[in-house]
């Protein structure tokens, strides 16, 4: 992942945090690691390895500061954000996780190849 | 006609409409399609079997990456199909194709010139059927897909059975086509050229024993290999001081191999698409297995190299990650190369010394692979794919080869980028001919045995209507 895709990613996990209050809700009943559990099918050690290097990689001002692009936005406003439950939630992970990866939107962090909502979540497991 | 040459008996000044230097799976091709209407001399530097004495002429130093040039060749009748492995596949057609991303890409000719030789290809290589379309094949019930066709496909690979062995499976025809003469134990060592300094006039032979004899012909054509034909090329200096055909310094430069690599492991979610996924399948009496592969599509946008991925049953059956073995395209790096070296063998050729090496383009091709797969796997929600740590090191200790020689003389229709016309023919030489991987402009990412037997039946087409 160099720093470019980050700062993307970046953008991912800063539209996580500015979710509207309801949507904010409903993500707070699941701490972040059980979301990039969820999305990735990996154990809470990959994940918190993973998170540990995307979090190592960027300075968090920069990454925080991104602008985040619209159809992120308009994805978690309607998709996560109108999530009545767990189950809905992590449908509505995973199909923007694998819309991600449909259009080219995967980054390569320590090997693993994760979609960029992938890498926002498990930076935000360890943050 | 069988000869051997160390036999005082045998006549070693001699002459035919055609020279064919090497026995191989290309030199047997060529002879037997030619022998049909011309008188054909194939000079084979081994006998019928295996002797350390003539193999060691193949010995030689390897400088890059690490490289057995003894091990991934065969000196005698029959060449290396004596231990080739038999598995077969197509070029893509976008293999063929000029891609901006990857430089020196292109060849002068497309895929559809190859396409009318085959399924005479897939005869003479026992492949039972020279169709490699998966969809017929595949549509049956027992053969699992992972793809959505977007990102990643399949693409067939067949296998000889039995697998062939050129000298074996033609023995009887080379003994006994009229007009064919094969000269065993006989070693091409120099072509010497007439005045005009572009027609090659006559072949040096030389045996082990120190007998020696001078060939002429209409038209002479390399079939030794994709390492040795450069080889000779460079060797060839009593009149070119560079070598034949080297005017621009490209002979020898360019080589490229298919990086074997065990590079990712999959992470399944769903095991139910991996079963199936390299099985080896019956068609009739015959076999054939898929590979995975990137669409045209998904190599253009992310800018990779091809590749051939393959994943074994054995292991879907268990929940530990499984591993996916792959076979990469290298890129055309004129700095990947052989030289002569300042030994020489037995004969008094200098030895090869391979510089065998990889890019930029090469490692970012590998970890493009994994982010392709990991994009097909993912996108479906069938599972991850994490790259293995020496692959983001670029640890080249790691990088295996498939004794696949391409490149080092490669094909072009500009004499500034090429060794070889589009017709084979070696520039600035009126008649000499090279046959073999060594013409291969790119090598996609698919053994390249099939395809260099099926430019063998094209050069010995357009030949033949040169004699005519
Ligand atoms: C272990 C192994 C497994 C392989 N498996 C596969 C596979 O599964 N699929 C695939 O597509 N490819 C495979 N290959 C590669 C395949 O064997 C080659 O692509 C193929 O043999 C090349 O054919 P050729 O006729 O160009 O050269 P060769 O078969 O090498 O024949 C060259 C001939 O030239 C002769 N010769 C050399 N120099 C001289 C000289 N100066 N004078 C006279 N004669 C000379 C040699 O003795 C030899 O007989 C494998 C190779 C190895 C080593």
């Amino acid at each position: 992942m160099n720093r470019r895709e980050l700062l993307k990613t970046g953008a991912a996990c800063g539209l996580l945090l500015a979710l509207p209050l309801g949507c904010q809700q409903t993500l707070r009943l699941h701490d972040w690691n059980t979301l990039a559990k969820w999305t990735t099918g990996l154990n809470t050690d990959q994940v918190k390895a993973l998170g540990k290097s995307a979090a190592a990689l960027q300075a968090a001002p920069q990454w925080r500061g991104e602008l985040p692009d619209l159809p992120m936005v308009n994805w978690l406003q309607e998709g996560a954000g109108s999530a009545a439950g767990p189950e809905s939630l992590k449908h509505a992970l995973g199909s923007e996780s694998r819309q991600q990866f449909a259009s080219n939107q995967s980054v390569i962090l320590d090997g693993w190849v994760i979609s960029r909502l992938e890498a926002a979540l498990c930076a935000l497991a360890v943050t | 006609m069988m000869i051997d040459a160390r036999d005082s008996a045998a006549d070693l000044d001699r002459r035919a409409d055609f020279i064919i230097v090497g026995a191989g799976i290309a030199g047997i091709t060529l002879a037997l399609e030619l022998a049909a209407r011309h008188s054909v001399i194939l000079l084979e530097s081994g006998g019928t079997e295996a002797d350390r004495e003539t193999q060691s002429l193949y010995d030689g130093e390897s400088i890059g990456l690490n490289y057995s040039l003894l091990g991934s060749r065969l000196r005698f009748l029959g060449g290396t199909s004596n231990h080739w492995g038999g598995w077969c596949g197509m070029l893509d057609d976008h293999d063929f194709a000029t891609r901006d991303w990857v430089p020196h890409s292109g060849w002068p000719i497309s895929s559809a010139e190859l396409a009318p030789f085959q399924d005479k290809t897939a005869d003479i290589l026992d492949l039972g059927s020279g169709n490699f379309e998966t969809e017929e094949l595949v549509a049956r019930e027992d053969h699992a897909l992972l793809v959505d066709g977007s990102k990643v496909t399949h693409r067939m690979m067949r296998f000889s059975n039995p697998v062939t062995r050129m000298g074996e499976k033609y023995r009887n025809a080379l003994e006994n086509t009229p007009g064919l003469s094969v000269l065993l134990h006989a070693n091409l060592v120099d072509l010497r050229l007439h005045e005009n300094g572009s027609t090659v006039n006559s072949g040096q032979v030389r045996t082990l024993n120190g007998r020696s004899g001078r060939i002429t012909a209409k038209h002479f054509i390399l079939a030794c290999g994709g390492l040795e034909n450069a080889r000779l090329l460079l060797a060839c200096r009593s009149q070119a001081r560079a070598g034949l055909g080297n005017d621009k310094g490209l002979v020898g430069r360019f080589f490229m191999e298919h990086p074997h690599v065990t590079a990712a492991e999959l992470f399944a979610l769903d095991q139910s698409w991996c079963r199936g996924q390299m099985a080896l399948r019956r068609d009739s009496d015959h076999w054939f297995g898929l590979a995975l592969a990137p669409t045209e599509e998904s190599l253009a946008h992310h800018r990779c190299l091809n590749f051939r991925g393959q994943i074994f049953n054995v292991e879907c059956e268990t929940d530990e990650p499984i591993t996916l073995r792959v076979m990469m395209e290298q890129a055309p790096n004129p700095n990947s190369r052989l030289r002569l070296s300042g030994s020489e063998d037995a004969l008094g050729l200098p030895k090869i010394e391979l510089d065998w090496r990889l890019n930029e383009l090469d490692w970012h091709g590998i970890q493009c692979m994994g982010r392709l797969v990991g994009e097909a796997l993912g996108a479906q929600g069938l599972g991850r794919v994490k790259l293995r740590n020496w692959v983001m090191e670029q640890d080249g200790s790691r990088i295996g080869f498939g004794s696949h020689h391409m490149g080092t003389t490669r094909m072009a229709d500009d004499p500034a980028a090429g060794v070889v016309d589009r017709n084979c023919r070696v520039f600035g030489t009126s008649n000499l001919f090279v046959a073999g991987s060594s013409v291969f402009a790119t090598g996609g990412a698919i053994n390249p045995t099939f395809t260099l037997t099926a430019l063998a039946l094209r050069l010995a087409e357009h030949l033949t209507g040169l004699v005519r």
